[in-house]
């Protein structure tokens, strides 16, 4: 579907570029508000990866799947958002909130906010997996990274949750 | 835990109902007020390693050498060395262009039409030179999608036409054609001549005609015609522009 559209769009077909929005807004909104943190950096973020997704479709490989490419323009977007806004992630702060209270129960430290509190190696990857229900194949496409070292990224980012949780570092996964 | 992370992060992605429509709407406003399609590729020039580039700066000298020598001998002997030598043009140059404020170093392939008595250096990359009905035409290698206009340099031999008389026909008859054509221009860069500009609307799309019309020394004169649209204005333009800094009319 993704490759009709784009053929479309290379001929200036406006309504093509709709219906790839129609279909990407939801996903890329909720994507860019996780990593980005900030509703009205992710609307930036969202409305420069579809131009850039319109002024850049030629670069589409279409041997390729279209979702990693579309999520490396929106990753990459979101950082420079993040980046032009100055905004260093305070998870260094929230961190040591939960390193000094490490057997916190669940009910007083929050899984959102401790996912937060993480660092972006660990945070983003498990935004996109479980937000999406993206399999890891996905993930490392479109984060660019081996296979092996995403499966390593999501295992120590789910063993700093427990932790942030306080929760047993071997615990079940539900 | 994951069950729950996943509800949390749904829940705490929720943006308000108007988000889609508001964004939608900035990005039309922009398409619109920036003209934009597909972006047409530009080639940057590969940044080479530093082994690279002194392998290649040798070879280029010592290309240079041997090319030197063997022009020389080829050369008659005594007097008529510099006059041969001010009529001989390298076969290739790099040239570096400035493209959308970014400098590109571009490959150049001289062409020396014998019959007209010129030559221009055109990026070989990029383009092709064809000749049609006695002109000479430089256009994209690879053709563009239907949907974008001609681009092209086309250079033509008017034997019988002063610069002054041909000037004033051809923006005459760019009247007929072109909804604004502008005055025409005494020039000096990118070479000695003439100037007219005609366009044909504002869009992105809208044609662009760009003639320069320079004196062939001969009581005749070369019209150089390009031809691009509003979105190739940074780009295939300054190409064209640079093209023509290097056109010469050669000496009978």
């Amino acid at each position: 579907m993704e490759i009709r559209w784009i053929e479309r769009m290379l001929q200036g077909d406006r309504n093509a570029f709709r219906s790839l929005y129609d279909e990407y807004f939801d996903y890329a909104m909720r994507t860019a508000k996780l990593v980005t943190k900030n509703g009205e950096w992710a609307k930036d973020a969202v409305q420069e990866t579809f131009l850039r997704v319109y002024r850049n479709c030629w670069q589409y490989d279409r041997s390729k799947p279209f979702k990693p490419w579309f999520y490396s323009i929106l990753l990459r977007e979101c950082y420079r958002v993040m980046e032009r806004e100055k905004k260093v992630l305070p998870f260094g702060e929230q961190l040591e909130k939960i390193g000094v209270e490490p057997k916190l129960p669940d009910e007083t430290v929050d899984l959102y906010e401790a996912l937060q509190a993480m660092e972006d190696l660990y945070r983003v990857p498990l935004i996109l997996k479980y937000l999406h229900d993206y399999s890891e194949k996905e993930v490392a496409e479109m984060l660019d990274v081996n296979l092996n070292t995403l499966k390593s990224r999501l295992l120590k980012g789910r063993e700093k949750l427990r932790k942030g949780l306080g929760g047993n570092r071997y615990g079940t996964e539900s | 835990m994951e069950r729950n992370l996943k509800d949390r992060l749904f829940e705490k992605s929720h943006y308000g109902d108007e988000t889609k429509e508001e964004i939608w709407s900035r990005l039309e406003a922009q398409l619109d007020r920036e003209p934009v399609v597909p972006a047409i590729p530009s080639r940057k020039v590969a940044k080479r390693s530093k082994k690279t580039m002194r392998k290649m700066q040798i070879t280029t000298v010592v290309a240079a050498v041997l090319l030197a020598i063997g022009v020389f001998l080829a050369m008659p002997a005594g007097t008529a060395f510099m006059k041969d030598a001010k009529s001989w043009f390298a076969p290739e140059k790099k040239v570096e262009i400035q493209i959308e404020g970014e400098k590109e170093q571009t490959d150049q392939k001289l062409h020396k039409n014998e019959e007209s008595r010129y030559v221009i250096y055109y990026d070989k990359e990029r383009y092709k030179l064809v000749q049609q009905e006695g002109k000479d035409v430089i256009t994209t290698k690879e053709p563009l999608p239907e949907k974008y206009p001609e681009v092209s340099l086309t250079i033509e031999q008017y034997k019988d036409l002063k610069p002054e008389e041909l000037i004033k026909r051809l923006s005459e008859a760019l009247a007929g054609k072109y909804s604004d054509v502008r005055e025409v221009e005494k020039v000096s860069e990118p070479l000695e001549g003439y100037r007219v500009r005609a366009l044909n609307g504002t869009k992105w799309d809208s044609e662009v005609v760009v003639i320069y019309v320079a004196d062939n020394r001969k009581q005749g004169s070369f019209a150089l015609t390009e031809k691009y649209f509003m979105e190739a204005s940074e780009g295939h333009s300054a190409r064209f522009e640079q093209m023509l800094k290097q056109f010469k009319v050669l000496e009978e």
